[in-house]
């Protein structure tokens, strides 16, 4: 059990925007979070990042409590790519991907080559060699959502939470980034906006309303019962001639 | 210096009490004053006033009972006009409002300067008065050859002097009908005024040279000094001292390292009861110069040639010329003569 | 610009240092050299070598006293201000990300100028206390004053909320200029409102000796903090919930850099006054020179801000001669087409 939270809440002003959840991530595995807008995937994200502190339950990873854990630590062992983190300032690719190695990195514990290798092999490993140089401001939406993957790789984690990597992309972008994240071989939470695409994951939570109404294997969560119940539409499974694979296609309830 | 200032501004009184009567005053009279054309038909009754020397010009013409409101005080009133002041009721320490000079519905406004009833007026514009009837009437001192639109605190076109303030003098002794009284009290500044010249000329003095310094902002700061075309640079020009600042303003901001460099033989301080900034306390200034170790290597500091002098006498007023008295005394003290 | 020249060895970074200390030293120099009277460069070196190698030059003590009491304490504060503002106003660009932070943003310069006017014009703190300690205070309860508002406005509850230190900023600057308006308009006259809006426009001519020995520490512990939080600062790229995810324990590098850049920039307005344009360009020019990270940028931008400054107030005082001009007028009279050039030149390589 990489990650564990338990009754994990946060409310505003008296507002539950989340509340009750219970999760545990497995070692390795890739966990999709499907719900409708507002019904609080993002802020669940941040919780588990520990980027926001709950107002109830707790989160640990690795046994230890996150809450309280220095920002360095937890760095250490989670990254997280919040949806559209963007920047104004002439940065450059390889700029951007070194940010990945801050948690490693004090004043009196400066740049080595290891970090050099580190950010060389993330650069790698999200295709985007050669783009070192180029400003942050001439790349597209989906080589800025490989250069902000490559940057989570840097910081070498042992979780990554991913908040809607795919928004705003188009479809050949979408499916490249989660073939990317699916092969790489570590565990790795997704918010996904797409059922479809949720289907591919190796285990789904859905949210609603602020609460995780059902975990499981896609199969067994991604219900045309629940799809309706909880996006107010009705789904229909459609087998794809081509390989066979399944597909939902959706009409208004 | 007081003393003799109001043995002075005694013996005056005493002068125009038994001075010949000159010409009473016809009215309607119409004077230009200041690019405004003003008409009395008859002599104000009462007068209130915006400016310290406009107040004192009153007193000095023996009008003091006539004065109805003061405003705009920079230093204790003259001694000699302590008991008259003691009796009129200040509207303000500073700028007064429009309705509580109006409020006192005085026959005359004196004003000292321009930029209280000007076209800016930070009290109302001439204007704003004349429409409720008040007639307004603004010291010479302040108008002739200078324009109040160019500089914080305006700049001259020509050297100041004097003449201007005798104007100012002699016309509001007309307004008031009692121009002998005007006419007694500008024969003795020009007396005094001459006298002190006459003094300082017997000296045969040859480059000698000053810098009149009014406060700084800061202590250690670049201060105010005066410009060389006015009320200073007319004390110096008369008395044969050359100005070591060379600026038109009135009042400009000159370094030290500029003042130490061109080594002026004297120095003027000026004394106020104001204290806004720390360097109005004269005796700050005095140390100062004595310590800092720029200023402390210049001719007149090493020398203890320091002069100090009222600072309303620096400004274009009546006091004016008892500054050129205490200026030309200190020539002589300093054994400047060669 | 160049996005991605090689990893400076420790050779060129030395060579860099050396390159910038050589620079500043003749920008000093150059302060001390020149000035608003003419005195010959041998003069100025004997008496620098008389004073600090105890040599036995023969020199004119007025010389003397202009050349190590005036000249050269102000240059030397003259560099601290422009650093110590430029890079507080690079850190408050990347913390709050916002192009247009300045260290004035804060309230500091209008809490200063209410200060200073509450003890010259209104006379609080009966003489006890100076303008300089009277803009400090001004400048710190300015600052506080900002910091609680935007406490109270919300900025605690997410990491998104920079929009409102920028507001509160605003809000406090407007309440302590009406404030500096209502005592000027209440109780001066023309002359001291004058010394006023001298002081407000910045004015290096006091600087002396004990000012240099609060201004140079001042200046290094500012630079320093930048320095140590270098890698922080380049984690708020992506804003503030990007820099949490990287490590970065964003409260406390907030609160310890937003105070200390007030803290810097009170103590360079109390000297000097509000100087303005060096806190809010000279980052920018330094981005376009070195780039956006701040191991390179803070060190880049303290040594332009300290040379531009120490440039820009011997012209003040040569540019019109025998008269000095206000420090702040020549910031902005020769930073902007400065500014504009490099604007333009780094749009093209680019």
């Amino acid at each position: 059990m990489i990650l564990e939270a338990r009754n994990l809440g946060w409310s505003v002003r008296g507002r539950a925007i989340v509340s009750n959840v219970d999760l545990a991530v497995r070692e390795g595995e890739t966990l999709g979070l499907v719900g409708p807008n507002g019904s609080g995937k993002s802020t669940l994200m941040r919780l588990l990042a520990g980027i926001v502190r709950s107002t109830s339950g707790e989160v640990r990873i690795r046994g230890q409590k996150l809450h309280g854990m220095p920002r360095r630590q937890a760095a250490q062992l989670i990254a997280f790519l919040e949806q559209q983190a963007e920047t104004t300032e002439a940065i450059s690719v390889r700029d951007a991907v070194e940010l990945g190695r801050t948690p490693w990195l004090t004043p009196l514990q400066p740049w080595s080559d290891e970090d050099d290798r580190v950010v060389r092999q993330a650069l790698a490993d999200t295709d985007m060699e050669g783009f070192e140089c180029r400003s942050w401001a001439t790349l597209s939406g989906g080589e800025r959502q490989r250069v902000h993957l490559a940057r989570a790789l840097a910081q070498q984690p042992q979780l990554l939470l991913l908040d809607e990597p795919t928004n705003h992309l188009d479809i050949q972008h979408q499916l490249s980034i989660l073939k990317l994240v699916a092969d790489l071989p570590i565990t790795s939470v997704v918010a996904l906006h797409d059922l479809n695409q949720a289907l591919g994951c190796d285990r789904v939570g859905m949210m609603s309303a602020g609460q995780l109404v059902a975990l499981g294997p896609p199969r067994d969560i991604l219900t045309a019962e629940r799809i309706a119940a909880v996006f107010g539409v009705r789904a229909t499974i459609v087998v794809d001639p081509e390989d066979g694979t399944s597909i939902f296609r959706f009409h208004t309830a | 210096m007081t003393a003799s200032r109001f043995l002075l501004a005694a013996s005056g009184f005493a002068f125009f009490a038994t001075a010949a009567a000159a010409e009473p005053t016809t009215y309607p009279l119409t004077l230009e004053n200041c690019g405004e054309t003003i008409t009395f038909d008859k002599a104000p009754v009462t007068s209130a006033t915006v400016g310290q020397a406009a107040t004192e010009v009153l007193y000095s013409l023996g009008l003091g009972d006539k004065v109805t409101g003061t405003s705009v005080w920079f230093n204790d009133v003259l001694p000699e006009f302590a008991e008259v002041n003691a009796k009129v009721p200040r509207l303000a320490d500073n700028d007064p409002s429009f309705e509580s000079v109006v409020a006192k519905k005085p026959g005359l406004v004196a004003v000292q300067f321009v930029w209280h009833v000007g076209p800016e007026g930070i009290v109302a514009t001439r204007t704003q008065f004349h429409e409720v009837g008040i007639p307004t009437y603004v010291l010479p001192a302040d108008c002739v050859a200078k324009d109040n639109s160019i500089g914080v605190d305006g700049t001259r076109s020509e050297l100041f002097s004097t003449a201007s303030i005798h104007q100012g003098v002699r016309e509001l002794a007309r307004i008031f009908d009692v121009q002998d009284r005007g006419a007694a009290f500008v024969a003795e500044l020009v007396k005094r005024e001459a006298d002190a010249i006459e003094r300082a000329k017997a000296l045969n003095l040859t480059d000698v040279s000053a810098a009149f310094w009014f406060s700084s902002a800061e202590m250690d700061i670049d201060p105010y000094v005066a410009g060389r075309k006015g009320a200073p640079a007319y004390m110096m020009d008369k008395l044969g001292i050359r100005n070591v600042v060379e600026s038109d303003e009135e009042w400009p901001v000159v370094g030290w390292e500029t003042i130490a460099k061109a080594n002026p033989s004297m120095i003027v301080i000026a004394k106020m009861d104001r204290r806004r900034f720390p360097a109005d306390d004269y005796l700050k200034k005095i140390e100062f110069l004595k310590s800092d170790p720029v200023a402390s290597q210049m001719d007149a500091v090493k020398n203890n040639r320091i002069v100090i002098m009222d600072a309303h006498a620096m400004d274009a007023t009546i006091r004016t010329i008892a500054g050129i008295e205490v200026l030309s005394a200190a020539l002589k003290d300093f054994g400047l003569a060669k | 610009m160049n996005f991605c020249s090689a990893r400076p060895t420790r050779a060129s970074r030395l060579g860099r240092g050396a390159m910038g200390a050589a620079a500043l030293f003749a920008a000093v120099l150059a302060g001390t050299c020149i000035g608003e009277t003419p005195i010959p460069v041998l003069t100025v070196l004997q008496t620098l070598a008389n004073k600090i190698f105890g040599a036995a030059h023969v020199v004119d003590p007025i010389d003397v006293g202009i050349i190590w009491n005036y000249r050269l304490p102000r240059a030397i504060v003259a560099a601290c201000c422009g650093a110590g503002l430029a890079v507080s106003g690079m850190v408050l660009q990347s913390l709050l990300r916002n192009a247009l932070a300045d260290p004035y943003l804060l309230g500091i310069s209008a809490g200063a100028s209410t200060g200073a006017v509450a003890v010259t014009v209104a006379g609080l703190g009966a003489g006890a206390v100076s303008m300089s300690l009277g803009a400090f205070i001004g400048a710190v309860t300015a600052f506080l004053m900002v910091a609680l508002l935007a406490r109270a406005a919300g900025g605690g509850v997410t990491l998104r909320g920079t929009g409102q230190i920028v507001l509160a900023g605003i809000a406090g600057s407007q309440l302590f200029n009406a404030l500096t308006s209502f005592i000027i308009t209440k109780s001066a006259n023309a002359e001291q409102a004058r010394g006023i809006m001298f002081w407000l426009l910045g004015n290096l001519s006091g600087a002396r000796w004990p000012d240099v020995w609060l201004a140079v520490p001042v200046a290094i512990v500012g630079l320093g903090a930048c320095i140590w939080y270098a890698r922080a600062l380049d984690a708020f790229s992506f804003g503030a919930e990007s820099a949490a995810s990287l490590g970065v324990p964003v409260r406390v590098v907030q609160v310890v850099l937003i105070g200390l850049t007030a803290l810097v920039t009170a103590v360079m307005v109390s000297i000097v006054g509000s100087i303005g344009f060096v806190g809010l360009v000279i980052p920018h020019a330094a981005r376009f020179l070195v780039g956006v990270r701040h191991g390179r940028l803070g060190p880049a931008t303290a040594l332009i801000g300290a040379v531009f400054l120490i440039a820009a107030d011997v012209l003040s005082r040569t540019i019109v001669p025998g008269q000095v001009l206000p420090i702040g007028v020549i910031t902005a009279l020769v930073g902007a087409p400065a500014f504009a050039l490099i604007l333009v030149r780094g749009r093209r390589r680019s």
